[in-house]
């Protein structure tokens, strides 16, 4: 059982065509510049072996989606969405799948480093000594400010640490009420200048909402920006910028139509026709996201005077979990203290940099670790054993992660939640609300209460068959409905928001989000698709402003200035700018100084306007 | 034989990316730089293409994800001298990295731009590499890629059909990589020869067009057309 | 088909070498021909998955640690080089990068190893009986999948 005899065996297939250029297409591999023989190569392939798949939850952003992840000889090679999980139903968002880069991040802190001095480079330690020297100094610079960006158990545990240390606690992501939106039965939307398809306090929803609704339910789109989210509604309401609150009133009963004609610019009859189109189509939802606090609370009041909350397509919050309770809760300081030290949990990039004695506890070296004193590497949501709490309508859920012992170890990072217990147990007054030995024991006090409410997806008479089930499942949930009592006050009159020039639009994207994706290099490439854009920061303008795409202008607001590149387009109203946020980092290789950090420009409460000057 | 093919929804799609970034973790196609970018040398086999018309306030946007759209009378096999492209015995059109010798002349014959030629060898820095699929080979740089619709992930179903005693897959029983992740669940992907196959509805609804259908190319990839609120 | 054929002249050789001093020196023909032992009882992974899978030390030590201990000195040696999740192994067969054979479906189709892999079951030191290397190795592979109307589209084996 020989092999045939095969001509040229001596070449390769390839030198055969170019060295003779005989066969019939062969044509001239040398006309092509560059083309060289070495340009050939078999390509690779990454061996095949035993694989493993696990939940984890993402937390990239507040809708907490549940995923599978493969492993595959010790590595993780793909994120997949869990089709059990009432969130995600098996999708994913572009950050979910990219949670691979996140894990595999170029930059995760590889283990513990203490700056000695203040411009010293950082220096490796090991865990006991960096955490003895945090517990000392937290101990001297009392009280210490807890800025947090983590979600879940972590979360809970950041906020017990700023009780126990006597500190005032911040967290910097969404952490709002938890409205749920029954989307399946909502027959009318309005989105108020809510880029409801690329930001949204809960993407996933909005995703998985717009799909569902798109033909049996009308979406209405109000804004001054012309993006996928106006172009997937049914119908896309131009107003001038920052005007949403008056539309809202109108609507609402709360204000005369011509008066709202003239703050809107929109034709009284489009006015009248929306506010009966609204009225008539219960149920019925008004949502509004990043909007002035002025226009928010007249959307709260509008939902209410329509009767959506509790509803069913309409709006309701979720009720905690049976979690068993954590003896004695420390509060934290209601007030910010001046504050020597500050501990970062997770906290990309916080607003308001802490000054003093900085701990950052995080995977990578972004911002917020790369100038800290101490830099306590903790684990990615990929390989941390975690209990979250995604919010979906009329469904409570517990998520439980826990990852394959198979997936290789990264670095020499642990959970957040876990480095805090580490910390607290080496200091005097703050180990008595850490008693736990581990993470693992606090996060299995939690479950214990969702074990012995004995409801749900998974009953089980003892607790380790309910963990075993809990694992193989990663989602517990059940029906409990939650109606929600809310009373928002009818808004005060509406007032034109003061100030002038061109107002400044901002808006998450789903692939850099608020800045988790930065350091992605998938979410860097992608971040511009509609314009042709990545790895930069773009601005929206109306052609009459006399730009041209591609020029690169100075953005100025009251507070600062950034530099953006262009894109000139009809999609954006004449008096309003668009911009996207989550660029302009300082650190990480493929963040670092890639675009702009739009929040240097932002007013509070807003709105921000901007001047444009050619670079 | 199945005739593989699948459908598009643009009523669901809300051009996240998702499908994007799913296609090029499962296909191992690396991350495009900044450079790459600016030289047009990014590799998608899955993209969302985006257009803008009109003047404000009556503008109009078309996005479209584009994986290669598969033609029945494929125009790019024609031209490759060396046989590295071919429509196969289900209908998919393949590329063979092997075989190539980056003539490139494919991607000058398709009309929907889908293929990529391999200007760099592909990288996967550092602990990157890790996350590298096995189930599809990297190719060298100097060769033509494109969207296989997740050929491996068919074959691989047709081996596991076969070992329980199947000779057909069941409907929705393989998923391409861009499909399972979609959040719009917009994408659809079976037999087009199956009348009963969700594939094969969608394709026969009246939404249904195929992108540049007068070139007579004969997509097999459908694309279901936007309706507003209240259409039909 | 036939000018895909015709075209088929060469699929570049494998990386791996016909031998090689292997951490443990494994003997085929006492597993495989003494003691009657199938080839997937340490090839895990023949019969539902597209690798065959290599043993690892912790799998030796299952039957080693009470059926035989003569060679323990060589499994120490190995399970230390290695480690218990790992296999120690020098790999002597690879396929070229760009194909990928799947094993199960092979198995399923009633191809016996023997078919590829010669008389490797019956080697006292494990080399390489390929029988199917280099350039042609695409024809030998066409023949059989033509004789068992097997599918001959380049995915099957290309992806």
């Amino acid at each position: 059982m020989k092999p045939p005899d095969v001509p040229l065996t001596a070449l390769t297939r390839r030198e055969f065509l170019q060295a003779t250029g005989a066969a019939a297409g062969a044509i001239g591999l040398a006309a092509f510049p560059g083309c060289k023989p070495e340009w050939f190569g078999d390509g690779e392939r990454v061996p095949s072996g035993p694989e493993s798949w696990y939940f984890a939850t993402c937390t990239f952003c507040p809708s907490l989606c549940g995923t599978r992840v493969r492993v595959v000889n010790g590595n993780a090679v793909a994120v997949r969405g869990n089709p059990a999980h009432p969130k995600n139903a098996g999708a994913l968002c572009p950050r979910g799948v990219a949670g691979l880069q996140h894990l595999y991040d170029l930059d995760r802190v590889m283990q513990p480093a203490v700056r000695r001095a203040k411009d010293a480079p950082l220096e490796r330690v090991s865990w006991d000594e960096a955490l003895d020297l945090v517990a000392r100094k937290l101990e001297e610079l009392t009280p210490a400010l807890v800025i947090d960006g983590s979600r879940g158990l972590d979360a809970d545990l950041a906020r017990r640490f700023a009780g126990a240390v006597g500190g005032h606690y911040l967290s910097t992501v969404y952490t709002g009420a938890r409205y749920a939106w029954d989307y399946e039965r909502t027959r009318y939307a309005m989105f108020f200048g809510h880029e409801f398809l690329e930001d949204a306090p809960d993407l996933m929803d909005s995703l998985r909402a717009f799909a569902q609704l798109r033909g049996r339910a009308k979406l209405v789109m109000v804004g001054s920006r012309f993006g996928v989210s106006a172009q997937k509604a049914d119908e896309f309401v131009a107003v001038r910028p920052a005007s949403e609150g008056a539309l809202a009133r109108a609507i609402g009963g709360r204000m005369e139509i011509d008066d709202a004609a003239t703050a809107t610019g929109l034709p009284t009859a489009t006015i009248e026709r929306l506010k009966r189109e609204f009225t008539a189509s219960a149920p019925q939802v008004a949502i509004g996201w990043r909007l002035l606090p002025d226009a928010q609370e007249a959307l709260l009041w509008l939902n209410q005077v329509a009767g959506t909350f509790g509803k069913s397509g309409g709006l309701s919050v979720a009720l905690p979990p049976p979690f068993g309770q954590w003896e004695e809760q420390p509060q934290p300081a209601a007030r910010p203290l001046p504050a020597a030290a500050a501990v970062l949990v997770g906290a990309l990039r916080p607003a308001h940099p802490p000054a003093g004695f900085v701990v950052a506890l995080s995977p990578t070296l972004d911002d917020a670790a790369s100038s800290a004193n101490v830099v306590l590497p903790t684990t990615t949501w990929l390989e941390q054993e975690a209990v979250h709490v995604p919010v979906a309508a009329g469904r409570q859920v517990v998520a439980y992660s826990h990852p394959a012992k198979e997936l290789r170890r990264v670095a020499d990072a642990r959970p957040a939640g876990q480095v805090l217990i580490d910390i607290a147990q080496r200091m005097k007054d703050a180990r008595r609300h850490f008693a736990w030995p581990s993470y693992h024991l606090a996060l299995r006090e939690r479950l214990v209460g969702v074990h012995d409410a004995q409801r749900g997806s998974i009953k089980e008479e003892l607790f380790t068959p309910f963990m075993e089930k809990l694992a193989a499942a990663g989602v517990w949930t059940d029906e409990r409905v939650t109606n929600l009592a809310t009373y928002a006050a009818e808004p005060a009159p509406w007032r034109a928001p003061a100030g002038e020039g061109l107002t400044l639009l901002t808006h998450a994207t789903t692939t850099l989000g608020e800045g988790e994706g930065a350091n992605l290099p998938w979410m860097q490439e992608l971040a511009g698709w509609q314009h042709h854009i990545g790895w930069d920061t773009w601005i929206e303008v109306h052609p009459k402003h006399g730009f041209a795409s591609g020029d690169i202008v100075e953005v100025a607001s009251a507070r600062g200035n950034v530099r953006a590149r262009v894109v000139a387009t009809e999609a954006i109203h004449p008096e309003a700018v668009a911009m996207p946020r989550g660029g302009g980092r300082t650190a990480g290789r493929w963040a670092k100084g890639r675009g702009a950090d739009v929040a240097a420009l932002l007013e509070d409460p807003g709105p921000t306007r901007v001047t444009l000057r050619r670079a | 034989m199945p005739r593989w093919g699948m459908t598009i929804d643009l009523d669901r799609c809300s051009g996240c990316q998702a499908c994007v970034v799913a296609c090029k973790q499962e296909n191992n196609v690396p991350f495009a730089t900044a450079e790459d970018l600016d030289a047009g040398r990014g590799i998608y086999w899955m993209q969302v293409l985006a257009r803008v018309e009109g003047e404000w306030p009556h503008v109009r946007m078309e996005t479209m994800p584009m994986p290669c759209l598969h033609c029945d009378d494929p125009p790019c096999t024609k031209v490759c001298p060396v046989d590295a492209t071919h429509k196969d015995s289900e209908g998919l059109v393949q590329q063979s990295s092997a075989r190539c010798i980056g003539t490139r002349y494919c991607a000058q014959n398709c009309p929907y731009t889908v293929r990529f030629f391999n200007w760099k060898k592909p990288e996967f820095p550092g602990a990157f590499a890790n996350y590298r699929s096995p189930e599809v080979a990297i190719r060298p740089k100097g060769v033509m890629e494109k969207c296989t619709l997740c050929a491996h992930r068919v074959k691989d179903a047709q081996d596991r059909a076969h070992r329980e005693g199947r000779r057909a897959l069941r409907d929705g029983e393989v998923t391409p990589a861009c499909a399972e992740v979609c959040p719009g669940r917009a994408i659809t992907f079976g037999d087009l020869d199956d009348p009963g196959a969700r594939v094969s509805e969608l394709a026969r609804s009246p939404r249904a067009f195929r992108f540049l259908e007068e070139l007579g190319t004969a997509p097999k990839v459908f694309h279901l057309r936007e309706t507003r609120h209240g259409d039909g | 088909m036939a000018r895909v054929a015709a075209l088929a002249l060469a699929l570049a050789g494998c990386g791996a070498p016909a031998d090689a001093e292997q951490p443990i020196p494994f003997n085929h023909a006492v597993h495989v021909v003494e003691r009657k032992m199938a080839c997937v009882e340490c090839h895990e992974g023949v019969l539902t998955q597209a690798w065959a899978g290599m043993p690892s030390t912790d799998d030796c030590l299952r039957c080693h640690a009470f059926a035989f201990t003569g060679n323990a000195r060589a499994l120490e040696a190995g399970k230390k080089a290695a480690g218990p999740d790992r296999d120690p192994w020098v790999r002597l067969y690879a396929i070229a990068p760009h194909a990928q054979v799947s094993h199960a479906a092979h198995v399923k189709a009633g191809v016996v190893c023997e078919k590829c892999h010669g008389d490797t079951g019956k080697s006292v030191v494990a080399r390489r009986e390929l029988m199917l290397e280099g350039e042609g190795l695409m024809y030998w592979c066409m023949d059989c999948h033509a004789e068992r109307k097997a599918s001959l589209d380049c995915v099957t084996c290309h992806r």
